[in-house]
């Protein structure tokens, strides 16, 4: 399991999704616009009715893809390259978002996931600077959340959490996003990768 | 070429590898101010202006969790100064009221209706009624706060004061500052003053 990393062709750190994405555009010939235009699935529930990319009852392809994808690479290692300059400043850029606290509620991923054992209401938090927190966090997505009854992706994963957080909207497939996911796979090393998954 | 640069240069030869380091950091810094500028858009009530972080903000992500003293006590004097109590002196509200903002958990959330008054998220975190056995744990148990310390106008003032803006108290609490940021209004933190403090509360049962 080796995603996030650099890709020559588009010069960048990619995820399963923003790779998908490039894929989309070089081979198949959709415009940017379009291969991400509906990143996760509708169910129904307000706010994803709301939600540009999504309707009730509406699948989108790019999850579909991205657990079919995922679930060839369940049992493998996580092992994140750090080889390439730009995997390290991810990483690197990746854990300064992580510690950045901003918004009307001060909040940071540091503030639900800096320490071990807590919990929001009754819902256990990974402390993500633990590896075996972090494996198990990282190794488990995407996922089946049976409270929304759909599947949910890594890139659906941040873009909830930051929603929660009280920040503007962290655009799919986003360097800030990459980053993100480059620093939680980076922590997650050496676990087994177990996607996709149950989840509450 | 600037005298910064040139200052960098000659710790560059007093210390090499700290240098290094240095370095590349600034270049991560660098990429994430590009990060929160590309990387964001405004949706409903969530402006891209939030992602600027205060003082305080900025402060607390550069030293989180070994935040130098001077710099905690700097923090405190300065947020304690920003509570402002209602007029009319007085600090409790109503309990039953305080529980079902206790309760709630939305508000300033771009899926939130702005028009809508905010919730506390109080459960979120802290155990506070016996009966609500869903509460969270990021912050202490509040189970009995008020039996525990009376309602004596200096318990009022902290526990108002506390919910106003926790940094006023702890620097860099992981708590938002709900009366300094605007999220509650001050007639809904003297119904959650009520809620910790009356005797009837199911929080002092």
């Amino acid at each position: 399991m080796r995603l996030p990393r650099y890709f020559a062709d588009a010069d960048r750190v990619q995820d399963l999704e923003s790779r998908l994405v490039t894929c989309m555009v070089t081979l198949q010939g959709f415009t940017p616009e379009e291969a991400k235009r509906k990143p996760f699935s509708g169910t129904g529930a307000p706010m994803i009715v709301t939600d540009p990319f999504s309707g009730v009852g509406q699948r989108s392809v790019m999850t579909d893809l991205v657990a079919w994808i995922a679930s060839e690479s369940r049992g493998m290692t996580i092992a994140p390259s750090t080889s390439h300059p730009k995997e390290r400043l991810a990483y690197q850029a990746g854990e300064k978002l992580f510690y950045y606290r901003a918004g009307p509620y001060d909040f940071g991923c540091i503030t639900c996931h800096g320490e071990e054992g807590k919990r929001i209401r009754l819902q256990n938090l990974p402390k993500m600077t633990n590896a075996r927190d972090a494996q198990r966090a990282f190794g488990t997505w995407p996922g089946y959340r049976v409270s929304e009854g759909e599947l949910r992706s890594m890139q659906w994963r941040m873009w909830e959490c930051i929603r929660q957080m009280r920040f503007p909207e962290l655009e799919f497939t986003s360097d800030a996003s990459i980053a993100l996911i480059t620093y939680l796979a980076k922590k997650a090393e050496g676990g087994t990768f177990d996607a996709p998954s149950l989840k509450r | 070429m600037k005298p910064k640069t040139i200052l960098t240069l000659a710790l560059c030869v007093i210390g090499v590898a700290g240098c290094a380091t240095r370095t590349s950091d600034s270049e991560a810094e660098r990429a994430v101010a590009e990060m929160i500028k590309a990387s964001f858009k405004t949706r409903g009530q969530a402006s891209v202006d939030r992602l600027k972080q205060d003082e305080v903000q900025a402060l607390c992500s550069k030293h989180a969790g070994e935040l130098p003293k001077d710099a905690s006590d700097a923090i405190e004097k300065a947020q304690q100064a920003t509570i402002r109590y209602p007029s009319s002196g007085k600090l409790i509200g109503d309990w039953r009221q305080g529980e079902r903002i206790a309760q709630s958990g939305t508000g300033k959330q771009f899926t939130d209706d702005p028009a809508r008054p905010a919730g506390g998220s109080c459960y979120n975190c802290h155990q506070l009624s016996k009966q609500e056995l869903s509460f969270g744990t990021i912050g202490p148990s509040l189970y009995q706060f008020g039996k525990l310390r009376g309602a004596s106008e200096t318990v009022q003032r902290y526990a108002y004061g506390k919910i106003y803006n926790a940094q006023g108290y702890s620097a860099c609490s992981n708590m938002p500052r709900f009366g300094h940021n605007g999220i509650l209004t001050e007639e809904q933190i003297t119904h959650l003053v009520a809620l910790l403090l009356d005797p009837d509360s199911p929080v002092n049962k």
